[in-house]
């Protein structure tokens, strides 16, 4: 992925693990409730509490569709597009 | 309700029904159709305890069943539509338990292929039931017998090899039968009302789900639009953002909004707490010391869980989530605990050894009070001083119970039980509806809440009937409008109240039915979703034609069928429907609702017109024959008749 290309940004602090982007994701690819097609996956530590997320390969940040799917359903907005390579606290793959 | 899907019950529901049978070790697929007019969750779990136990049945017997449904709304992104429900024989009441309960368990055992679960039989020895991908399998649990909830999901995930196992499972207090005893899903959330006991006498500790099957949607494009506007609409509401902002512990606990928010206090022989003691304990200590994070549900807007971590002192490092207005009342002021920290250990504690708040709550307080007026002696309780505000001996009474060590055996039976067993006058003072711990608010002083409490057909409870229309503030105008009576809206009014609860218990069964939280509907704020949005999202999600009226006689249906498994079974009659003589006998002391107490009298009144507005007999609180006919349900009628408990 190219350092300046547009991608899903995660801000994993505000992240309350409600799964809605799993579930969004997986409607734009099949038009069912299929969160195993989704291309973003997030898992909480139950440890630390903490949240991790990770957008898969095959993610093409909805392009056609105005706002990505997942940042449409994302209420905590933690989620956002944009061209930073790095995900603010989080992981990317 | 009409079915217009060529393809019935195969979008929304995954259309399979798991049956196992742990006499047998033995798992079988049945299909869901027989069972849709009960929609899901609550509806066909009750529908199949009803026709399947024997009232003769002890609800720890192999033969008592024990049914898991997870509607056809869940695991899809209608707000918050992430409920599981459970259905058992009650333990402590003798008649039905219902319990709802979010996390994630719901929408993976979709994924995994089944809306339902039944379970029946008493495997030789600890099992789990594994789902992964439409198969089921009874697996050896050996090694996780004693082990708590949080390490038996770990070990669990470990074991399938899968972190995104969900698990739902029994702590010690299920393996040692204790009345308490809930199951508890993701660490934090717990099904109560005593199912916890009726699996660890199956021998079964735990069920785990995991999936990669998608739920098919009926009108795609229809449901994404109509729930994005949805979605925004519960973002946007007051309720959604004081729950998000202040959880439930903030919203309707200790130190509300307005402060003001009557709090069972020392056994709930009070509803006043000063605020100097309940400062100690407002949402917002929690926040500033010791918050990380909020959590949802699944496809939940409001995130109304908080998650707190506890880097070291008395009790860390520890990670907890769960604490609810329920919590701070139950551990806090009903037994007039100012300790933060200890409260929050508690929290903790309930979860890992599965307990439910409420019921192992009330059955402290008793002990607190017993202790206090010399019923009990410290001889009797191991040199545990029960003392009021002793948070130490709550946090070792918590573990006594789930061990049964001690005192703790005794509470182990349930409040109603351990008063009958201790007798010494103790029964006057043990808190309970239908036999049902109660852990209780506004319970004096708001009174058609207070009514949909003590005729909640899972005995107490204020997730039901009891109507929060009292506390929204509304106009008498608007009460008018929607409700019928002004008085709806006005909590020390008893007129109108009766009429409320029956519908709001129709309304409830069909949120627990269809697998959405209670949180995002009617219930909590006017403006959310009620039984038009719902009949929508049924349309859209199973492409069967549907409306508000038929979802509300669904609703009365499924209420209908709990009733009478609690006459038949527990034979209840009105008496069972009245409240403890504290809350007609003693007042609130202080503050906005000094003076605030039931009139047995004027209650009697609204059971009055809350069994005429479900069309049962007032002097018995039976069914009636007339009202089953209407609701279309002969074999309830049947069967009431046979016992002789039907008035024609």
């Amino acid at each position: 992925m190219s350092a300046f290309a547009e991608t899903i940004l995660a801000d994993v602090r505000v992240c309350t693990g409600c799964l809605a982007c799993e579930l969004a994701c997986g409607f734009r690819w099949s038009k069912k409730m299929d969160p195993a097609h989704s291309t973003i996956r997030v898992r909480r530590d139950d440890e630390s509490g903490l949240i991790d997320i990770k957008i898969l390969q095959g993610c093409d940040t909805c392009r056609g569709i105005e706002t990505p799917m997942c940042v449409a359903v994302c209420n905590p907005r933690v989620l956002s597009i944009g061209r930073r390579h790095r995900i603010q606290g989080g992981t990317s793959t | 309700m009409k079915h217009i899907h060529a393809d019935k019950g195969r979008c929304g529901w995954m259309g399979k029904l798991l049956r196992v049978d742990l006499d047998a070790m033995r798992c079988n697929t049945e299909p869901l159709d027989p069972y849709l007019e009960f929609i899901g969750g609550r509806g066909i779990s009750d529908r199949i305890v009803f026709e399947e136990m024997d009232p003769r049945t002890a609800p720890l017997d192999p033969a008592s069943v024990v049914a898991i449904g997870a509607g056809p709304l869940v695991g899809t992104l209608a707000p918050a539509a992430s409920r599981t429900n459970i259905s058992s024989k009650n333990i402590a009441t003798g008649g039905i338990a219902t319990s709802s309960v979010g996390g994630h368990f719901g929408a993976e055992m979709k994924f995994a292929g089944f809306d339902e679960i039944v379970v029946r039989g008493r495997a030789p020895h600890p099992v789990y039931l594994a789902i992964r991908e439409g198969e089921a399998e009874l697996r050896d649990a050996r090694g996780l017998w004693g082990k708590t909830t949080w390490d038996t999901e770990t070990a669990i995930r470990r074991e399938l090899g899968d972190e995104r196992v969900r698990v739902a499972c029994i702590g010690p207090a299920g393996e040692n039968l204790c009345a308490q005893a809930c199951v508890i899903v993701d660490r934090g959330r717990a099904a109560g009302w005593g199912a916890g006991a009726i699996l660890g006498a199956k021998n079964l500790k735990a069920v785990a789900v995991r999936g990669t099957q998608p739920i098919r949607l009926a009108d795609p494009q229809g449901f994404w639009s109509y729930n994005q506007t949805l979605l925004q609409h519960v973002e946007r509401s007051r309720a959604s953002g004081v729950l998000k902002r202040n959880g439930t512990h903030g919203a309707y606990g200790v130190g509300g909004p307005e402060g003001k928010t009557p709090q069972g206090v020392r056994n709930q022989q009070d509803e006043y707490w000063p605020a100097d003691k309940g400062q100690n304990l407002k949402e917002i200590v929690y926040r500033e010391k010791w918050e990380i994070g909020r959590t949802a549900c699944t496809a939940c807007p409001t995130s109304c869980t908080h998650l707190y971590h506890l880097p070291g002192g008395r009790y860390g490092p520890l990670t907890v989530e769960g604490m609810h207005t329920n919590t701070v009342r139950a551990l806090g002021s009903n037994l007039d605990i100012t300790d933060a920290e200890a409260v929050l250990k508690g929290q903790a504690l309930i979860n890992q050894l599965g307990l439910n708040i409420d019921a192992v709550g009330s059955a402290m307080a008793w002990a607190y009070e017993a202790y206090e007026r010399g019923l009990l002696t410290a001889v009797e309780t191991d040199g545990l001083e029960l003392t009021w505000g002793n948070a130490e001996a709550m946090l070792e009474l918590l573990q006594r119970i789930a061990t049964r060590r001690g005192i703790g055996d005794l509470l182990a039976h349930g409040v109603a039980e351990a008063a009958r067993r201790l007798g010494r006058g103790s029964e006057a003072f043990a808190m309970h509806a239908k036999g049902q711990g109660l852990n209780e608010q506004t319970v004096r002083s708001h009174k058609g809440w207070a009514l949909g409490i003590f005729t909640s057909t899972r005995g107490g409870g204020h997730l039901n009937g009891a109507a929060l229309v009292e506390r929204l503030g509304m106009n008498p105008q608007k009460a008018k409008e929607i409700f019928g009576n002004e008085a709806v809206a006005r909590p020390e009014a008893y007129e109108g109240k009766g009429a409320v609860t029956a519908w709001f218990e129709g309304f409830k069964s069909i949120v627990d039915s269809v697998g959405l939280c209670y949180y995002t509907t009617f219930w909590i704020d006017l403006e959310l979703i009620g039984l038009e949005q719902i009949a929508t999202l049924m349309e859209k999600v199973t492409g069967i034609e549907t409306s508000a009226e038929a979802l509300a006689g669904v609703g009365r249906r499924i209420q209908n069928v709990e009733k009478a498994f609690n006459t038949l079974h527990a034979g209840f009659t009105r008496e069972h429907d009245m409240p403890r003589p504290r809350f007609f006998e003693s007042a609130i002391s202080a503050g906005p609702y000094a003076g605030a107490r039931l009139d047995r009298a004027r209650y009697e009144g609204m059971l009055d017109d809350y069994y005429a507005a479900h069309a049962w007999d007032r002097a018995t609180g039976w069914q009636t024959a007339a009202c089953l006919d209407q609701l279309g349900l002969p074999e309830v009628k049947a069967r009431l008749a046979a016992a002789g408990r039907l008035i024609d």
